[in-house]
């Protein structure tokens, strides 16, 4: 008996009618395009309008000013539990509901109807924002329903109401869970705010219990929270008390043990969230610490600049990664299956020599900029951390088709093209502080860290975003055995959710960077080597070179 | 790919708690760098387990 191959992920959420193709409009389609579409108006409405002008008025205005920007947390909250939770509830139902919706066309009448309820709702907000005392309940109800009616409108134009009404009541107790994170955000919030000033006062006395022990003369002024050296002083402030690593703690710990709850005993695995919320307060107060110890040693620009911004967000990954890795290993935290499973290593395609020349040009990265002032002056640590962990998995690259033809470099000409003139478009950015600190430095360090600057662009950052990006998350996206989907399998959730994390990395030039994962994908894809991927990254990133460095545009650096 | 989910819920959270914008203890300009580098090698720990 022969049996049939198993659906991939793609073939389950796009329909048979088009699997493998792109653009075909099955369920995944439709949730990413609903979504995209989704979160451009909100960024559109909350952009445009500012509830600050509603302030102090009486009825439903009021309200709005005081309660929406709750709401829309809670809104935020909401969705995001609903869409993890329910999918792990609906996912058996979506192999038949993609096969439906992809032999379905849209419901054209249901997008007339969320344009005419958007355009009526931009009419009610420029009335209901105007500032003009004519306000009434009348109007603000108004506007709340035409914003209703537009967002079910538009799920419905994307997602039949059968199908919805089919999804939600399969939703089960998601709903609860969503409802109840929803409901308590506000309150967490504020209490979170009423926790700042117990916090900050527990800090400042760690802060100065940590740094008599390496200093003779603290000094400390309770009031304003400062504290410091005769050389290098501080003020705490709110944000500064530790409370936003406590929960972001909270939320990864919670979150951790609740996607793998089958891998660890309870209730004593409750351990791990007063275990990782200590440890992260702590480090704050070992991060202040260090930050004015760093100041009192005559860096002050590295205190405050690159050590202050990084220093926290690598207490929080090494804090998450130690928990998430030790505990696993431990037998009195960990389920035997779980223990034997690490133990025993590799059994399934790993990602690693995909992702981690990646991983250590970001974690180079962080730690290079903390080190750092308004200059990275350690940028090569990103150069040699990632052709390190390149040459380690070498064995591995072998087996790939580094090859490359002649549209490769073209669709790298047409990156650079689009990078410059969006970037021209965006107007000024912010002076960079490349030259001055280049100047600074002696002719012979500042030629080598141009040519570690050239090669980690042209080299190893290329190799490893196009390993980590187009080699590993577009593939792993069409299956979990994505070893074995060809470089030119496409599917349009995979290119475009890929294409979208490499944008957002790429900071507040996203467009240029969405777009940009798009052309190396047509280059992986049109003969399905990664070469071709790498080589039209590489080729960007050469003519970015020589843009910087033969025209002076160094904010492009 | 829980681990990716887990960490877009964590996204989800810190915008809804506004703890990015303006935090100087989690700086918001180094979120998506810090959250892709927890995310990826979360994904590499996981993936060590045996089918």
């Amino acid at each position: 008996m022969i049996n049939p191959p198993p659906r991939d992920s793609s073939a389950l959420l796009l329909g048979p009618r088009f699997r493998g193709k792109p653009l075909s409009i099955g369920l995944a389609t439709r949730v990413v395009c609903l979504i995209g579409i989704f979160v451009l108006e909100l960024v559109v409405i909350s952009t445009w309008l500012d509830t600050g002008v509603l302030y102090g008025r009486a009825g439903l205005a009021g309200a709005v000013a005081d309660f929406g920007a709750h709401t829309l947390n809670s809104l935020v909250v909401f969705s995001t539990v609903l869409l993890a939770f329910g999918y792990s509830k609906v996912k058996h139902k979506l192999a038949p509901i993609g096969d439906q919706l992809a032999n379905a066309s849209p419901e054209w009448r249901f997008l007339a109807g969320h344009c005419a309820a958007m355009t009526v709702f931009a009419i009610l907000s420029s009335l209901l924002f105007s500032g003009k005392s004519f306000v009434g309940n009348a109007l603000v109800l108004a506007w709340l329903a035409t914003g209703i009616c537009g967002i079910v409108a538009g799920v419905f134009f994307f997602i039949p109401p059968k199908t919805v009404r089919e999804l939600m009541g399969g939703a089960g107790s998601a709903w609860l869970y969503a409802a109840a994170a929803a409901a308590v955000t506000p309150a967490l919030v504020n209490t979170g705010r009423r926790l700042w000033d117990p916090a900050t006062v527990l800090t400042f006395g760690l802060v100065k219990s940590i740094l008599s022990a390496f200093v003779g003369q603290v000094i400390t002024i309770p009031a304003t929270a400062t504290i410091g050296t005769p050389k290098f002083s501080i003020a705490i402030l709110h944000g500064c008390s530790g409370l936003e690593g406590v929960g972001l703690m909270l939320i990864f710990s919670a979150l951790w043990l609740w996607f793998f709850r089958d891998d660890y005993r309870f209730p004593r695995a409750l351990l791990i969230v007063p275990i990782g919320i200590l440890a992260i307060f702590l480090l704050n107060a070992v991060r202040i610490a260090s930050l004015i110890l760093i100041g009192n040693a005559g860096a002050s620009a590295i205190a405050l600049g690159g050590f202050h911004s990084q220093a926290g967000w690598i207490a929080f990954n090494g804090v998450a990664l130690a928990l998430a890795s030790v505990t696993l290993r431990m037998p009195w935290l960990s389920s035997n299956r779980t223990v034997a499973a690490v133990e025993e290593g590799l059994a399934e395609p790993s990602p690693a020599g995909y992702l981690m020349p990646f991983l250590a040009i970001l974690a180079a990265g962080m730690i290079s900029r903390a080190t750092s002032g308004s200059f990275e002056w350690s940028y090569p640590l990103r150069f040699i951390a990632a052709a390190g962990t390149l040459i380690w998995f070498r064995r591995k690259y072998a087996r790939m088709n580094w090859r490359f033809g002649w549209a490769a470099p073209l669709a790298g000409g047409v990156v650079f093209v689009l990078w410059i003139g969006l970037d021209r478009m965006a107007g000024t950015h912010s002076e960079s502080a490349l030259p001055a600190g280049l100047a600074a430095l002696p002719v012979a360090a500042r030629m080598v860290w141009l040519a570690f600057r050239t090669l980690a662009a042209v080299i190893t950052v290329p190799i490893s975003e196009e390993l980590a990006f187009r080699g590993f998350l577009l593939r792993r996206l069409i299956s979990s055995d994505f070893e074995s989907v060809s470089f030119q399998r496409w599917s349009f959730l995979a290119v475009a959710v890929s294409s979208l994390a490499f944008g957002l990395l790429h900071g507040d030039r996203w467009i240029a960077g969405i777009i940009a994962g798009v052309l190396y994908a047509v280059a992986q894809k049109r003969r399905g080597r990664i070469g071709d991927a790498v080589a039209a990254h590489a080729v960007t990133n050469a003519l970015i070179c020589i843009w910087v460095l033969w025209g002076g545009h160094w904010n492009l650096w | 790919m829980k681990a990716v989910g887990m960490m877009l819920l964590l996204v989800g959270a810190m915008t809804a708690a506004n703890a990015v914008p303006a935090a100087p203890e989690i700086d918001g300009g180094s979120a998506a760098s810090a959250v892709a580098l927890l995310s990826g090698a979360l994904l590499v720990l996981r993936s060590r387990r045996k089918k």
